[in-house]
């Protein structure tokens, strides 16, 4: 950890495991304490940054913020580390310093109180290390910051607040505050549940925020309460995610526990599943619903372990300690046996795509995936469709290495030229034939001059193939659809980019796509769309497809797989696609308590029935966002969520993947606004925004983003703060919400929804399907990117630590942190930057590089040497782990972008600086203050 | 032709395996699937170990071995010698490939992966003419028990 390097000669910091915290030692009189010597010495910082007044109110919280700015203004005295390797003047961020607290009127007084004792004792988050000045990584939580509940608990215990815990609202001026980007890494607000709401008081009674999280984690008790605070409502779930954890690289998350009896507990009525927040009454016979008050009967064989044929202890069934827990289902879950894995590949063949090398690269991978395809008990079946002007059928006997190729010219009315168990083969069986295929596939087609590309048809072919079963069709296409059913017509126009005409063009341009894919969604078929071309293919329409099939969009502009950097991305992903265990013939239902409704549904699926969503496949790490409606008024103390995937693994096992989440109600405006999770309002905004763009204009997307923010900052300062007083100087929001403002001017500046005439609609409708798609932990940094100063960063920066490589300390979004001699990273999950000053030293090009000198560089996609020196090794690692460690089968490309060197390479890279000035949009700065003036002009005082 | 073919545990009819039909064969047999569902709760350890039971244009054939029951639905026509041979060839291969873990199981379709094997024995069995299913046939026949004293019931007669 960072603690090592800001201590003052002579101590050292110790990390305690127990207590979760450093432990300091001078090492020459072997004093130890527990705070930071520098804080308790008055250190240098806190005297030279900012002669800051008495800490009082809840000052502490924002001290870090504030002195953060001072360094980035270069106005503190500067400390470099004690022995940094740094290449040019590195800049310590510098600790403490509080401006004066904004007083909150909404706040009852004893609460008022209740911030400033906190505040005046150990601060919220107890102890001085709340915000280390080096955050190993994004979403890298050191346990530290943010001690357990009972810890939390007992602070405010030992402040002698009786009964129910308050929320403690704390309101930042915005314009006072710069964004810290170490607040996206903080978790959602905490649920304070009445003491007994759930039977068994587990810590995992709700799931983990990554399986499903609310917008706001109090629920108002009316809807007009919901209304005054202008709040969306909505749930964020990733039902089925993997494993991989956001904290520590080097451990899996737990898995998510099993229920194997079969036993499956439901209410009567409102057909919800047993879970931590009911209760049992008459002596344990029946349990009460959470949802509906309904009493049911306890299953007979509830508490028998069935394994041991002995009795069981009812309070270890995962169903009642955990809020995440998968059911096996008895066969009344199933309307037919279990089906095996089908993937259909359908591989353009035409002059293009053999071309680029796509047809070389996606059978290599293939064959090396072979397996990894999951494919346990030998059924998962596979079946492989080339396509031109034409179709290509290949036939293929098991247990040979024979393989013939039938050619179906007729793509007017497609047929299969042999029964379907001749073309789907199991992959066992077949094994050898498959090898030979798909080896021998670039060379049968290597000298092809086909232009042209009759994708429909070979979508419909690949249904009648897959459909008899349900399963995957995988479809790569390297060109626009030209021939039979699902042909479009270049739409592209540089004359009307940038004009309200636009929007058409991010919508599907054939209706075939929607009506096929409803077609597919009917019969368990989902389509995955592997997208390359070098010019216009129409992307909006294409991902229609996965869309509605509940399957994913990759999108590879310009492919040539002669540039390894493309041909590596694209096998990684592909490979990952192919690899991933996904659930199939799923439905997902969300039920909630009396008076609560679901009332949109965003996210690749179809809906079927009002509320029931149908995914043929289910692929891991994917969002979906639900908003939720209050119709009735809520009586309860709290609130249950409970999502259902009913699926089928890819082992042939009928399981039903249920997460609960239960959150207080309230009727107290304050507790709503200082329970909002941020980050959730970004996803369900970035949805919304989206689902507007493709129903109406890419500007009234804009336009809604912008409401949102007005009204929401118009609402807290008419609600919470008066509308006068302190506040009216500046911009009221909820501390918790502090980083709303960038997230959405991000997200306005997004290439999917950004006011520009150069952006390529493909761009664009890609950006839509990431948009909507990917889970809260990939989509913030896409939203708001990551950017890493390289030349000056600390000595164990790139270094293994305890949750493995330690990455730079996170910078603000300006370009005022770029500086000559620097190389700094802008990163957002899907794109990596390498920016290089023109001053860079010429052992800085050579470390990195390997190159002479900054003039011997050139900009564009690159693979990074590991060069024979730390600093090489360092900044691969850091480029690894920004690679490895998020969900999502996403490996972004590394592009190095000079100073001076091309601009649209420069402007690509600067647009990820969202608190700039751009073309035609505002800096955070300008946006602000537009804000104010909207909210001082309108009638919200 | 064999049609489609359950495997399920005599005990408490939960299903073991099963074929993977597609969507014709699926709605074409829809009621007949149905009834075997019946007939798998109605098993009884006093139940014959064989029976062919007339349902309308198809036959529904089982066979109880070692408390697991091999059911298959076939035309009217298809006979019933083969019927019998098919499912005594599946009970071979079952028992030594899961027989141990029949009585443990509790999921449905634990042994989901045996379809393997099903539909390669069935495409052996599909045609009783032909000039390649002819050997096979001979071959069967030759092969055949005694199949002779199999019990015919109606399915009517079952169900009421």
């Amino acid at each position: 950890m960072s603690q090592q390097n800001d201590l003052p000669p002579g101590w050292i910091a110790q990390w305690d495991p127990t207590h979760q915290r450093h432990l300091f030692i001078e090492t020459t009189s072997g004093h130890q304490q527990w705070e930071h010597p520098l804080e308790t010495a008055g250190g240098p910082l806190d005297a030279t940054v900012a002669p800051a007044p008495a800490p009082s109110g809840h000052g502490k919280r924002r001290a870090y913020a504030v002195g953060q700015t001072h360094a980035y203004d270069g106005a503190g005295e500067v400390a470099p580390y004690p022995d940094a390797a740094g290449y040019g003047a590195p800049v310590q961020p510098g600790m403490g310093g509080a401006p004066a607290p904004l007083f909150t009127p909404g706040l009852a007084n004893d609460q008022f109180a209740a911030q400033q004792q906190a505040a005046q004792g150990q601060g919220y988050y107890g102890g001085s290390e709340q915000y280390p000045a080096q955050q190993p990584a994004y979403g890298q939580q050191q346990p530290m910051q943010y001690p357990p509940v009972n810890q939390l608990a007992d602070q405010f215990g030992h402040m002698g607040l009786g009964g129910q815990k308050p929320f403690a609202l704390h309101t930042a001026n915005l314009v006072a505050t710069p964004p810290n980007p170490l607040e996206l890494l903080m978790p959602p607000p905490e649920i304070r549940l009445p003491p007994g709401a759930s039977i068994t008081d587990s810590p995992a009674a709700n799931a983990d925020p990554s399986y499903m999280r609310s917008t706001i984690n109090v629920v108002p008790t009316t809807y007009q309460l919901l209304n005054k605070s202008k709040l969306p409502f909505s749930l964020v779930l990733t039902p089925h995610r993997t494993l991989k954890s956001a904290v520590n690289s080097s451990v899996d998350d737990p898995p998510v526990p099993v229920v194997t009896d079969t036993v499956i507990a439901r209410c009567r009525r409102c057909r919800s599943y047993i879970n931590p927040y009911v209760t049992f009454i008459d002596g344990g016979q029946r349990w009460k619903c959470c949802l509906c008050s309904m009493s049911n009967e306890v299953p007979q064989m509830f508490d028998w372990d069935q394994a041991r044929n002995q009795p069981g202890d009812r309070w270890s069934r995962p169903e009642l300690t955990s809020g995440a827990v998968e059911f096996v289902a008895p066969t009344e879950y199933m309307v037919r046996p279990p089906q095996p894995l089908v993937y259909v590949f359908l591989i353009d063949v035409s002059h293009a795509a053999v071309q680029s090398g796509m047809v070389a690269t996606a059978t290599r991978t293939i064959l090396e995936s072979l397996d990894r395809i999951p494919n346990d008990d030998n059924r998962t079946r596979i079946s492989l469709i080339a396509f031109d002007t034409a179709l290509y059928f290949f036939s293929l006997t098991p247990g040979s290495t024979e393989t013939s190729m039938l050619v179906v010219s007729d793509i007017d009315d497609v047929f299969l030229p042999k029964p379907n168990d001749q073309l789907v083969l199991n992959l066992t069986e077949s094994r050898a034939a498959v090898e030979t295929l798909l080896g021998r596939l670039q060379e049968m087609f290597q000298d092809t001059q086909i232009i042209g590309s009759a994708l429909g048809p070979a979508l419909q072919a690949g249904f009648q193939l897959a459909s008899t079963t349900g399963g995957k069709l995988i479809t790569l296409s390297a060109s626009l659809p030209t021939l039979g059913v699902g042909a479009l017509k270049n739409r592209e126009d540089p004359k009307i980019l940038g004009t309200p005409k636009e929007s058409a063009l991010l919508q599907a341009g054939s209706p075939f796509y929607k009506t096929f894919a409803i077609e597919c969604s009917r019969a368990q078929v989902s389509v995955d769309m592997f997208l390359f071309a070098a010019t216009y293919t129409d992307v909006a329409s294409l991902s229609c497809l996965p869309h509605y099939t509940s399957g994913q969009t990759f999108f590879y502009p310009g492919f040539n797989a002669a540039r390894s950097e493309d041909a590596i991305k694209f096998a990684h992903e592909f490979g990952i696609v192919l690899g991933s265990q996904i659930g199939l013939e799923a439905v997902i239902r969300v039920r909630a308590s009396r008076g609560i409704h679901m009332s949109a549904f965003h996210g690749n699926f179809f809906v079927r029935s009002t509320d029931l969503l149908a995914l043929p496949a289910v692929p891991p790490d994917q969002n979906y966002v639900i908003e939720i409606s209050l119709e009735e008024t809520l009586t309860t103390p709290f609130v249950v969520f409970q999502t259902a995937v009913l699926h089928t693994t890819c082992f042939g096992e009928r399981r039903i993947r249920v997460i609960t989440l239960a959150l207080p109600t309230t009727s107290n405006i304050s507790e709503l606004y200082a329970s909002v999770d941020q980050i959730a309002v970004a996803t369900f905004l970035a949805n919304k925004a989206v689902e507007r763009t493709q129903a109406n204009k890419l500007e009234d997307a804009r336009d809604m983003v912008q409401k949102y923010v007005t009204d929401i900052l118009g609402a807290y300062k008419s609600n919470m703060t008066g509308g006068g007083g302190a506040a009216a100087a500046g911009l009221a929001i909820p501390t918790n919400m502090q980083m709303f403002p960038l997230l959405a001017l991000g997200l306005l500046k997004h290439v999917a929804l950004r006011q520009s005439s150069q952006i390529a609609p493909d761009l664009r409708a890609y950006a839509h399907s990431l948009l909507t798609t990917l889970p809260s932990q990939t989509l913030i940094p896409y939203l708001h990117p990551s950017f890493y100063s390289l030349h000056d960063m600390p000595p164990e920066c790139g270094t293994i630590g305890d949750a493995g490589v330690i990455l730079p300390p996170l910078l603000p979004l300006t370009s005022e942190r770029l500086v000559k001699h620097g190389l700094f990273v802008i990163e957002d999950g899907q794109t990596i930057f390498l920016w290089v000053g023109r001053d860079s030293v010429p052992q800085l090009i050579m470390d990195v590089f390997n190159l002479p000198n900054y003039e011997a560089l050139r900009g564009g996609k690159y693979t990074l040497p590991i060069l024979d020196n730390p600093f090489s090794q360092r900044v691969n690692a850091i480029i690894g782990k920004i690679r490895e460690m998020r969900r999502g089968p996403y490996y972004p490309a590394l592009f190095i972008v000079k100073e001076d060197g091309e601009p649209p390479m420069r402007l690509w890279a600067l647009s990820a600086l969202i608190q700039d000035r751009g073309d035609q949009t505002p800096s955070y700065q300008q946006w602000l203050g537009q804000l104010k003036d909207k909210l001082n002009g309108s009638s919200y005082n | 032709m064999v049609r489609s073919t359950v495997i399920a545990r005599a005990s408490d009819a939960l299903p073991l395996a099963a074929s993977v039909d597609d969507e014709q064969t699926e709605q074409a047999l829809q009621e007949h699937k149905q009834q075997s569902k019946l007939i798998f709760r109605r098993i009884t350890p006093n139940s014959e170990p064989r029976c062919s039971i007339e349902s309308g244009a198809y036959t529904l054939h089982y066979l109880i071995v070692d408390n697991v029951v091999y059911l298959t639905i076939a035309e009217k026509s298809y006979p019933r010698k083969l019927a019998f041979s098919y499912l005594d060839e599946l009970s071979k291969e079952f028992a030594q490939s899961y027989g141990a873990k029949v009585e443990n199981v509790r999921k449905p379709y634990a042994f989901v992966g045996f379809d393997t094997f099903m539909s390669k024995t069935a495409r052996l069995y599909q045609d009783t003419r032909g000039a390649a299913a002819e050997s096979n046939m001979d071959k069967l026949n030759n092969e055949l028990q005694d199949v002779t004293r199999i019990m015919t019931k109606n399915m009517e007669e079952l169900l009421w």
